[in-house]
């Protein structure tokens, strides 16, 4: 069996930043299996722009972001194989592939890097009642059959749900010709960036209702109507319901990491994120496998993807050069405000001058602190005059302020007033 | 003009299409839908009962037994799934013991034999069962119950009676009936065609088939139940756990699947027809509910998908199997539960009894009981599926990640007799789609799959029925311009 | 006084834009938003990102954008100018595949090759 240094499951923007990252760093031994024909990831087919202002400076569309991500691992050299499906894993590393010119495939890796993204979450999570006709459809599968296929999927829409992909995708659908009633968002406050609700929402006069959430589909064979309602903490209001005749229901209510590879394998998943808990090597739970990008914690801007996923590589290249790690760990807790923090564990030996910490609040707030403390002891304060769910922040915490930890072991971020 | 004509391919038609198979019957069976089996086969349990419920004497009774021990033989020939999970009627309370000792009587008054159903404490029960409620004291252990995928049973059936010489028109509705000169004409919107007989296996509209004919003797009435399905990974439960019955039916189970999901539910109540298929809020918090009574530590946060269907019920309170009063029409009518266990042996009581007690009929000595071997990539080994591969490099292509589904198990499944023509009749036939991501990824891939093997554009996809195009159109087109 | 949100980048600051102070913006954290302040209460302008036909290619569009900013008013008669044209691969990104576009002043251009 064929073994690598290194493994990377998906070429999209996490795998991609990966694999280059390692490479620089000298591991040369690399294979990276895509399943979709081409590299690049989901940013072939966001075609919008909003890319690349941190990393590139400049403001990019997702095709252009990740062409120049692809040129620069095509230049490298770096082996990689399309159409090809990981459907199996197991702890001794061997990953099972498939493609239609080898078939199946087992091959070994001495680390494996988990960059297979995310998932929609779709109507019969939320358990949508009524009818299940044609005509609904999770945003993102709506944007491939636009961007790739050239294929409305309805005329008359309704979008469930304000996040970004929704509002894009109100702007989209128009623009190809098709009607958009409406947006709802179960939450008082969209789950979108401020910019989209103006240059999605505004220009178009579509309206947004906070507060509201479809509770009926109705029609047999095709969408016809759905049922629009106000809610009271996620109750529907009696009375409120208001019908509206649609072909379609676009539904942009939520990402989740695709990790049903972790899962195979028992790799230890955060239940907030829905991905893995990693170190600050971004290894996981089980001895030679990290992850990064959205299989890790669902991102907002694909320059963090990228930066996380550079770290990731150098991570792994260290890991592959050291021979004994410190079993000494602290933990990173979330507590007020937050709801995650990424890495959830770091290693006292850590070397680097720096570490990334990315979390998400649990609502929107202004001006507010985060706290960093240990033991009851505040060790840092960073001012944020806005934050919010929709956007993930990035805290770079210098590492000589873990060293001097005593006693707790556990690192707390609060958000407390200013 | 053919010697049998059956109306409605759910389970009922399709076990008697193959039954009928094994005779010299020229036979047609009538499916009003775009694909067959899905009504009520498609949305139920999937239990293949013990046979410990139907009341004595009962034709339900008669049949669940003998129906149920012939799924193991019925399932190495046609090869569907077959799992004997057991199962237990779990009691709480000193009146449901009471209940479930009635049971046991019931069950082995019907023909159960004591290896077949006993009675277990709280201990034994935990020890197989870790995730029973804490209020559960005793139950009736089924030994014998079992699982199966009821739309495969029934494309087996058919596929394997359809190879077998039986003819099948799908988007065929049945609109009226006439009898002449001992010759009945069926009437639908494909056309009419002439039969000496009709078998009436037509689910919830088998009081509208039959009054077409017959002087109305029977109502059925939709009694729908709603679902919750549960993610793969969810260890909840290792058999089918049933609280005890009620007037209302079975009530609300925990019944794993084959694949490995879990199936929370059904619920039961009296809907319009018009309401048959829809789920409700109100349903599917009450069984969020009720099976807490029976089963512990419950992962809701882990529901993939939600369906709802309907139990044809009828107005005598037990299957309607018979020959009317208009010679060589059969009701095969009222077939809730214990149905789907039920029907390889009445069918067989339709064509040994109905059919060939009236009618004579030679034997059809090239009958093969075998259908086509399917190949489920994600149960084979590596080196099993390299040899598939061989064959076909589409084996090779996986179409649906979640649950591991090839290009060449999709493009076979259209291609069988009986196949996929729909998005929804490849997820019925090979999972893809039936996972986690609920066809997010895989859905336009299975669209243009069928697009291209159908040889029909991707506009004309359908999803499941006649009205449910995929896609609305391409752009770029005179109408897509906004004014 | 008016409030608006800013559009230059991810971030949205809200905007005060005083009409009568010469189009005066406060809450801007950075140029492009008192220049966007300005510009969009006189003459708003967007960057559209669009799809056209592509024949001979991976897929059936391929992804375009405007070269700059054009007013906001002829949004729609772009798309309309975009909806005609049908591209032949092999193309560049960057490759600019019609020229003032809606006499706009502005170029059309791919955002990927194909």
């Amino acid at each position: 069996m064929r073994e690598y240094d290194a493994i990377v499951i998906g070429g999209g923007s996490a795998g991609l930043a990966a694999a280059i990252s390692l490479h620089k760093e000298g591991v040369q031994d690399i294979l990276l299996l895509e399943r979709d024909q081409e590299l690049g990831g989901i940013l072939n087919q966001c075609i919008h722009n909003g890319f690349g202002l941190k990393v590139f400076k400049e403001e990019l569309t997702g095709p252009e972001y990740a062409e120049r991500y692809v040129n620069e691992f095509l230049e490298r050299n770096i082996p990689y194989k399309t159409k090809s499906m990981v459907i199996k894993m197991n702890k001794d590393r061997i990953v099972e592939y498939a493609n239609e010119e080898e078939g199946f495939v087992q091959v070994k890796a001495k680390a494996i890097i988990l960059t297979t993204g995310c998932y929609e979450r779709n109507a019969g999570a939320i358990a949508l009642p009524g009818q299940r006709p044609s005509g609904i459809i999770t945003a993102g599968s709506a944007q491939k059959y636009l961007n790739m296929d050239g294929c409305l999927v309805g005329k008359k829409v309704f979008i469930l749900g304000s996040g970004d992909i929704g509002l894009i995708m109100a702007r989209r659908m128009t623009l190809e010709g098709a009607e958009v009633l409406g947006v709802a968002e179960v939450m008082p406050y969209s789950g979108g960036l401020k910019r989209n609700i103006v240059q999605c929402l505004e220009d178009y006069d579509i309206p947004l209702y906070l507060s509201h959430t479809v509770t009926e589909i109705i029609g047999e064979d095709h969408l016809q109507q759905i049922v629009l309602q106000e809610v009271k903490d996620f109750v529907p209001v009696e009375g409120t319901e208001k019908v509206f005749d649609v072909d379609t229901l676009l539904l942009s209510i939520g990402l989740i990491p695709e990790q049903s590879l972790a899962e195979q394998i028992g790799i230890a998943l955060d239940k907030k994120t829905r991905g893995p808990i990693v170190d600050e090597s971004y290894q996981t739970s089980v001895e030679g496998f990290f992850a990064c990008g959205n299989a890790l914690h669902v991102h907002d801007l694909v320059d963090f993807v990228s930066k996380e996923s550079t770290q990731a590589g150098k991570a792994v290249a260290k890991y592959l050069r050291k021979t004994s790690k410190s079993e000494h760990a602290i933990q990173t807790i979330a507590t007020k405000g937050v709801s995650y923090i990424v890495p959830q564990k770091i290693h006292t030996d850590y070397d680097e001058k720096h570490i990334d910490l990315f979390f998400r609040v649990d609502n929107v707030y202004t001006n507010k602190d985060i706290v960093l403390s240990s033991n009851n002891q505040v060790i840092k304060r960073y001012k944020r005059k806005h934050l919010a769910p929709a956007e993930m922040e990035k805290i770079v915490l210098p590492t000589s302020v873990l060293q001097n930890l005593q006693g707790d072991l556990q690192v707390a971020l609060e958000v407390r007033e200013s | 003009m053919y010697d049998v004509i059956i109306i409605g391919s759910g389970i009922s038609g399709a076990c008697i299409a193959r039954e009928c198979a094994k005779y010299q019957m020229k036979t047609l069976v009538l499916e009003k839908n775009m694909d067959v089996a899905s009504e009520t086969t498609l949305a139920n349990s999937a239990i293949i009962h013990a046979g410990h419920d139907p009341k004595p004497g009962t034709l339900k009774a008669k049949f669940n037994i003998l129906g149920s021990r012939m799924y193991e033989q019925m399932s190495k020939e046609l090869d569907i799934p077959y799992w004997r999970s057991g199962g237990m009627v779990v009691a709480t309370s000193k009146e449901e013991i009471h209940h479930i000792e009635e049971l046991y009587q019931r069950g082995l008054e019907n023909g159960l034999s004591k290896e077949e159903i006993s009675i277990l404490d709280q201990e034994e029960i935990r020890k197989i069962e870790p995730n029973i409620s804490d209020d559960v004291l005793k139950a009736l252990y089924l030994p014998t119950t079992a699982i199966t995928y009821p739309m495969e049973a029934a494309i087996a059936n058919l596929e394997n009676a359809m190879d077998n010489g039986v003819d099948l028109q799908t988007n065929a509705e049945v609109t009226s009936i006439d009898k002449e000169e001992g010759i009945f004409k069926v009437h639908t919107n494909q056309g009419d065609f002439q039969t000496k007989i009709v078998v009436n296996a037509a689910g919830l509209y088998a009081e509208k088939i039959s009054d077409m004919v017959v002087e109305n003797y029977f109502t059925i009435t939709p009694r729908r139940g709603e679902y919750l399905v549960l993610d793969k990974d969810v260890d909840l439960v290792n058999h089918v756990i049933y609280p005890v019955p009620s007037k209302k039916g079975k009530g609300i189970l925990a019944t794993p699947q084959y694949h490995g999901n879990v199936l929370l539910g059904p619920t039961s109540e009296f809907v319009n027809f018009s309401q048959s298929k829809t789920t409700s809020s109100k349903g599917l918090n009450d069984i969020k509910e009720n099976i807490k009574k029976s089963v512990k530590n419950i992962p809701f946060h882990k529901v993939i998908r939600t369906f709802a269907g309907s139990r044809p019920t009828p107005s005598t309170k037990d299957f309607i199997i018979e020959e009317t009063s208009v010679k060589g029409f059969i009701n095969v009518a009222g077939i809730e539960s214990p149905g789907l266990s039920a029907a390889p042996a009445y069918a067989i009581y339709v064509v040994e009894e109905l059919i060939l007690g009236k009618h004579s009929f030679k034997k059809n000595d090239d009958f093969n009981p075998y259908r086509k071997k399917v190949h489920r990539l994600n149960e084979l080994s590596i080196s099993e599926k390299n040899k598939l591969f061989k064959s076909d490099q589409g084996y090779g292509q996986i179409i649906c990640r979640c649950e591991q589904v090839s290009k060449g198990e999709i493009i076979d499944a259209i291609h069988r007799s009986a196949g996929a023509r729909t998005v929804v009749g490849v997820k019925h036939r090979t999972r893809a789609g039936a996972g986690r991501c609920q066809s997010g990824f895989c859905q336009s891939l299975v669209a243009k799959i069928l697009a291209e093997e159908l040889n029909i554009p991707l506009e004309e996809v359908k999803y499941q029925g006649q009205h449910s195009k995929i896609v609305s159109g391409k752009t770029k087109g005179e109408d897509c311009e906004r004014i | 006084m008016k409030t608006l949100t800013c559009i230059a980048c991810p971030i949205g600051c809200t905007l005060e834009v005083d009409i009568h102070d010469n189009y005066k913006v406060t809450g801007n954290q950075c140029k492009k938003g008192a220049e966007f302040g300005r510009k969009e209460l006189k003459n708003p302008t967007r960057t559209i990102t669009s799809t056209v036909k592509i024949l001979g290619g991976k897929y059936a569009r391929i992804p375009v954008k405007t070269s700059d900013e054009v007013p906001k008013e002829k949004i729609f008669e772009v798309m309309k100018a975009l909806n005609q044209i049908s591209l032949k691969s092999p193309v560049q990104i960057n490759q600019v595949v019609l020229k003032n576009v809606a006499q706009t002043g502005v170029d059309i251009i791919t955002t990927r090759s194909m």
